[in-house]
């Protein structure tokens, strides 16, 4: 594969010291815990995913090839669920479920014969504590703009998949104003948000209750720009950040589905590294993606409806799910790269790569097991507080469980999440 | 304002179900039938006789979807059995589709309904799901819905007069049930209110012109194309320009040779229009076409054909658009496409040829003679601007004046009412002046406090929602809308944009809902060349093609889509573009839409007419010309729909038969059940043909009885190939050849169907019989598209309750003789469309 040098963003890692954690320590101890969240969507072939022994003696199955040589720094978590989430029901259409509920967990069926809003997502969720720390409280990134964050309403947080506009919202023009420029900024912007509150209150008077829930909505996010606006002040008081010396502005997205996703983990490693935000999901495959570069050229979703019955399909979706687990690595090979003291940004790191499913395709009422069989599998040690290089079978506990320890680690006071029973101590260090 | 509230319709309604459902009553039909209209369903077909479910449904349901059969996973006795219509809603809703489209019990079947069974049944089934209807319809909020970003960047069109485009950058929109115009995908986040801000500010500093505008002035650009082939041009300012006829080489292989962009780069001083003249001297045209397309800054692909005269030096094309000055380069570029620059193989290798010959991987423009390419020399680029056509007159002057007087009244008086759509109070322009006088205090100059103001107006929910005011508690469809509402949502219907001043007047004066200024003003509109919103909203949507490019035909198998034909990617742009192209001539020229399902014309272009085979076709530019073989015309023989419903390998005749459910008919089938076998190729067994397959597909029973539906339509299809063009017989390359060089292949040819038989059991031989025999139904397309429309004229999912306003719609645009214009006409006068 040619890869067109122009789309990758150079001089990330090894070269950069750390101009960013101005709080860090010689030794990097006290480094802060950075969470990512990679979803994969419309399942995977668990059977050839799911290590048969558990323990530490774990081998190495086919899907989990690409992270053979961090065996000891992953863990495959088996058999955790979203209890809710796969509750059939009538109303919601299955296909979509597993990438809305994947980091909500919502019971979209709870009230009977309506298709219920969505709940908010654990990295909206981790944020609201400690998102301010960072200008950008969460990065939500993916391959196709369709997301797997929401906020507080149910509603989707959009997500961002060109390569530019994320490195802009980084580096651009907006961090690299003056002080004075910025002070002004602020002023007139909260002077409209100020404004705006107090005059739609008037137009909330006239309206239904539907129509009102609407305005609460809007109300609800020009708050929380206002909200974002006193955290960016605090942020611009520091001053503009500019990239790492020798990195490049990224072009448009690249044409090749696996280019595009490079650069997506390109900028998360850059993003982490300079401390921008410390919460990052990335939905990085979609149900239509075809890789010809590796021989699946038809689309992704075929396969998952295939594989059931057919060898043919059943291999090319294995290689599919062997390709995507691939960006991991590559993924933490760059984060490996980026040195903090003493340790590196993936010790620092605790990332989560999920499917919203296993590997059976299941509508309606009729229900398949295997569906709930979600391969999960985590990475980083997030600065000492988690140890890595175990495959746990937790016989269905739920999922959240796992998302209220990740919440813990990065220094989130969460006690627990939807349906969640308390955090797993047998990952913790 | 004035508004009523149909509330004794809404009473009567409850009163009517609750009655009907007891027992059998009647209500009489002259009691209702003036004044409410929806009433139409419930009264229109009860028969006289008492209709009882249980029977019917265990005479013509029970056999084949009890227990035993359970055919299609669906079982009638468990419905019939319970009767609960809120918690089995969908599958009651399909029940009852079958049944209005008399396809249940099957055809074939001897034991069926007379046609009065079937209208008492329906009526009986819409009773009962209108009343779940109601139940769920209460609990289902009724959303405001906010603008799109398209409706963003037309409503900031008008209001200001600059196309600017500014929503681009915001979030894309969620289509929900088709249309990306519906309240349940439109959500407002924080990063919304963030771009909505930095938009109003943005706009505000575009179209508030200085007051001494700048003189236009020309500048001209020319290069030598001899001496610029290679070296980068980079003169420190103004204007750059890259010559089109530089063709590049990779290490011996011709790369992007059939393109090569004119670009200008241009950094103005100051933003306004601006245009772009290339010159220059033709050599080798020969009469023929060449197409190209222009673009500013990555924006508004154009198409268009240059037919010069050879060897004189002239002005081959201009274009204009708004160039915003932001101190950064500018790119206005025109591509060549290949236009009579044939993407040959014989081409391609004698290129090949000459650049082994030469071991040079510099320009290849030198061959041009040999290639018999046309080229233009002595290139230049004239660019002349800025100018500002009637801007200065409008909110720029009104700007002005306020700063002056330092008092914004008059502004705001002008300038809000059209911001909000509706006549703005008093209070509300206090408001904004304190707003200002508050902003002066805090230390802004007037100037910007105006502006404060006015992005405060931009970012309020008046102008990003189309807010429209039942009373708090009204219940569904029983408010009517105001003319300023009504002016609102017909324009954002038609234009996808604001209303006028005229709409807004007429609003004013109260006369907008009166029917003959309606009509007068729906044609108005129509006339209108915004109307073309229709095409880019409503048509693209329906028909799908923003997903034609997601298409991958595999190269292969398909030659067109090889690098020797530019990765086929002028072609695949092609396919996107007719559907568009052809949708836009029926609106246009408000044709018959039987049209969609077939029609005698095409509208094409060079690359197409390429792939059908029709000869003496020049140009990239889409021409409406006769259909020459009879076989295209209408949707569903488009290359780009044919193609975007086959597999990377093959065709797919269940997607090409679910596509013409979908989207001619609006009766999507219901998804597969779980863990079906695919059609994929077991090469262990020998290949197999496409009806092979399906036949095998169709033994498994929870297959069948939809397959039966599907599975006609699409392989009546096949003898259009995967990328649709026409076949004779079907080649299957075994999937271990699929890589191999073209000439190792080993194919193996399988007949296409002789005849296909249809679910009712009519037959058909060939493409034309197949066409007539869609268009057989043509009225059920009718309802198909209407109910389309209308979910996209409501922004919301239609209800149950809707279906008397989509009845009415039919019959008239059936009178109308199923003219375009009067599906848009019906779909405004509905009763639908005039309540909230």
């Amino acid at each position: 594969m040619i890869i067109n040098r122009r789309h990758f963003l150079l001089g990330l890692g090894a070269a950069i010291p750390l101009p960013y954690l101005h709080s860090l320590d010689k030794k990097g101890t006290n480094a802060p815990v950075r969470l990512i969240y990679l979803y994969t969507k419309s399942g995977m072939w668990t059977d050839a995913f799911t290590p048969q022994s558990t323990g530490k003696n774990w081998e190495v199955t086919p899907i989990l090839k690409p992270l053979e040589k961090f065996r000891s720094e992953i863990s495959i978590l088996s058999k955790l669920r979203h209890l809710n989430a796969y509750k059939p029901n009538p109303i919601v259409n299955r296909h979509g479920q597993d990438q809305v509920c994947h980091l909500t967990a919502a019971d979209l069926g709870r009230v009977p014969g309506i298709a219920s809003k969505n709940s908010i997502s654990i990295d909206q969720m981790i944020a609201r504590q400690i998102g301010e720390n960072t200008r950008i409280p969460t990065l939500n990134l993916s391959i196709d703009g369709s997301s797997i964050a929401f906020n507080g309403n149910g509603d989707k947080v959009p997500s961002e998949r060109r390569p530019d506009i994320i490195f802009d919202r980084m580096f651009g023009s907006k961090t690299a104003q003056s002080v004075g420029d910025l002070e002004k900024r602020f002023r007139r912007e909260k002077s409209v948000l100020d404004n705006v509150l107090a005059q739609t209150k008037k137009l909330n008077q006239k309206l239904g209750k539907d129509d009102r829930d609407k305005i609460e909505a809007y109300l609800t996010s020009v708050r929380e720009v206002e909200r974002q606006l006193q955290v960016e002040k605090k942020w611009a008081a520091k001053g503009p950040v500019s990239a790492p010396a020798g990195t490049k502005k990224p072009g448009g997205i690249p044409k090749k589905r696996t280019d595009h996703v490079k650069i997506m983990m390109d900028l998360i490693t850059l993003a982490l590294q300079t401390d921008q935000s410390r919460i990052v999901t990335f939905k990085l495959g979609d149900m239509g993606c075809m890789y010809p570069e590796i021989g699946a050229s038809d689309g992704y979703h075929g396969y998952t409806h295939g594989a059931g019955g057919n060898e043919d399909q059943k291999n090319k979706m294995i290689k599919v799910d062997t390709h995507r687990v691939g960006y991991m690595a590559y993924l933490m090979e760059k984060l490996k790269s980026v040195k903090e003291g003493d340790k590196d940004l993936l010790y620092n790191s605790f990332i989560h790569y999920g499917a919203g499913m296993g590997q059976t395709h299941g509508e309606g009422a009729k229900y398949i097991k295997g569906f709930d069989i979600l391969p999960n599998i985590i990475a980083g040690n997030a600065g000492g507080r988690i140890k890595q290089g175990q495959h746990i079978d937790f016989e269905f506990k739920p999922l959240t469980n796992l998302f209220v320890t990740m919440g813990q680690a990065a220094g989130a006071n969460i006690e627990s999440f939807v349906d969640s029973t308390g955090p797993i101590s047998e990952i913790m260090a | 304002m004035k508004y009523f509230i149909l509330t004794t319709t809404q009473h009567i309604v409850e009163k009517a179900v609750v009655t009907l459902t007891g027992g059998i009553r009647l209500f009489s039909q002259e009691k209702f039938k003036m004044k409410f209209i929806f009433l139409n369903l419930i009264i229109l077909s009860t028969s006289t006789q008492a209709f009882e479910p249980v029977k019917f449904f265990n005479t013509y349901c029970n056999s084949c979807h009890d227990e035993d059969s359970a055919k299609a996973d669906f079982r009638t006795d468990e419905l019939i059995a319970k009767m609960d219509f809120n918690g089995s809603f969908i599958k009651w809703e399909h029940t009852l589709m079958h049944l209005v489209d008399h396809s249940m019990p099957p055809k074939k079947k001897k034991k069926r309904p007379q046609h009065e069974e079937y209208e008492a049944a329906i009526t009986w089934l819409r009773q009962q799901l209108i009343k779940a209807e109601m139940i769920r319809a209460e609990k289902k909020p009724k959303w405001m819905r906010r603008l799109n970003k398209k409706e963003y960047n037309n409503t900031i069109r008008d209001l200001f007069g600059v196309k600017m485009d500014i929503s681009d950058a915001f979030p894309i929109d969620d289509a929900i049930h088709g249309f990306d115009n519906v309240a349940e995908g439109l959500m407002v986040s924080p990063i919304h209110i963030e771009n909505y801000m930095k938009a109003a500010y943005r706009v505000l500093d575009t179209v508030i012109l200085p007051e001494k505008l700048p003189k236009p002035g020309q500048s001209r650009y020319a290069i030598n194309w001899e001496i610029l082939k290679d070296t980068p041009n980079k003169p420190s300012g103004g204007l750059r320009l890259r010559d089109g006829n530089s063709f590049q080489g990779d290490k011996g292989k011709p790369k992007d040779w059939v393109g090569g962009p004119f670009m200008c780069r241009i950094r103005p001083e100051n933003s306004g229009y601006y245009k772009f003249t290339l010159v220059g001297i033709p050599r080798n045209f020969k009469g023929r076409p060449l197409g190209a397309f222009h673009m500013i800054q990555n924006k508004n692909r154009t198409s268009f054909d240059v037919i010069p005269k050879d060897d004189v030096k002239q002005d081959l094309y201009s274009f204009e658009g708004w160039i915003n000055a932001t101190g950064n380069y500018l790119n206005a570029e025109i591509n060549w496409l290949n236009g009579h620059r044939k993407n040959t193989d014989s081409n391609f290798r004698k290129l090949q040829g000459y650049l082994k010959k030469k071991r040079t991987d510099k320009s290849l423009g030198t061959y041009w003679k040999e290639l018999d390419w046309p080229i233009i020399e002595e290139v230049e680029v004239r660019v002349e601007g800025p100018f500002y056509k009637d801007l200065p007159n409008g909110f720029s002057k009104l700007f002005h004046t306020a700063v002056k007087s330092k008092n914004g009244a008059t502004l705001f008086e002008e300038f809000l009412p059209k911001l909000f759509r509706r006549p703005v109070t008093k209070s509300e322009i206090d408001h904004y002046n304190s707003l200002t006088a508050n902003e002066v205090k805090a230390g802004e100059k007037y100037e910007d406090a105006l502006k404060q103001a006015l992005v405060t107006a931009m970012v309020s929910p008046d102008f990003l929602f189309i807010v429209e005011t039942p009373p708090p508690g009204t219940p569904k469809g029983k408010y009517a809308l105001n003319d300023f509402e009504l002016a609102s949502r017909l324009s954002y219907f038609i234009w996808s944009s604001m209303p006028d001043n005229e709409l807004l007047n007429l609003a004013k004066q109260g006369k907008l809902s009166s029917e003959q200024t309606f009509k007068k003003q729906i044609s108005r509109m129509l006339k209108d060349s915004k109307a073309e919103a229709l095409t880019t909203g409503f048509g693209q949507q329906w028909i799908g093609n923003q997903n034609i490019p997601n298409a991958m035909p595999e190269p292969a198998v398909y030659e067109e889509f090889r690098k020797t034909h530019a990765n086929g990617e002028n072609l695949k742009a092609a396919m996107t573009e007719e559907p568009r192209e052809f949708f836009d001539v029926i609106r246009k020229e408000d044709l018959d839409i039987g049209n969609f399902i077939d029609s005698n014309f095409v509208v094409i272009n060079n690359e197409i007419a390429q792939l059908y085979g029709y000869k003496d076709f020049q140009g990239i530019t889409f021409k409406k010309v006769p259909s020459q073989d009879g076989i295209r015309g209408g949707l569903i023989t488009q290359a780009g729909i044919l193609t975007v419903t086959s597999e990377a390998t093959r065709t797919s005749p269940v997607k090409r038969g679910i596509w013409i459910l979908e989207t001619i008919f609006n009766r999507p089938p219901p998804p597969p059940p779980p863990n079906v076998e695919p059609l994929e190729e077991k090469e262990e067994n020998g290949l197999t043909s496409m009806v092979q397959k399906l036949e095998a597909h169709r033994e498994n029973k929870a297959c069948a009885s939809c397959h039966m539906k599907i599975d006609p339509l699409g392989l009546a299809l096949e003898r259009f190939d995967g990328i649709g063009k026409l076949r004779e017989k079907e080649r299957v390359v075994p999937p271990s050849q699929m890589y191999q060089p073209h000439w190792k292949q080993k194919p193996v040819y399988f007949e296409l169907p002789k005849f296909i038989e249809f679910d009712d059991g009519s037959k058909i031989k060939n493409i034309k019989e197949f066409k007539q025999h869609l268009m057989s139904r043509k009225d059920d397309f009718v309802r198909g598209f209407t109910e389309k429309m209308l979910i996209y004229a409501l922004g919301r999912e239609l209800l149950i309750s809707d279906q008397a306003a989509i009845d009415k719609i039919v019959s008239e645009v059936k009178k109308d003789k199923y003219k375009f214009s009067s599906v848009v006409k019906n779909v405004a006068f509905s009763n639908s469309f005039k309540t909230r």
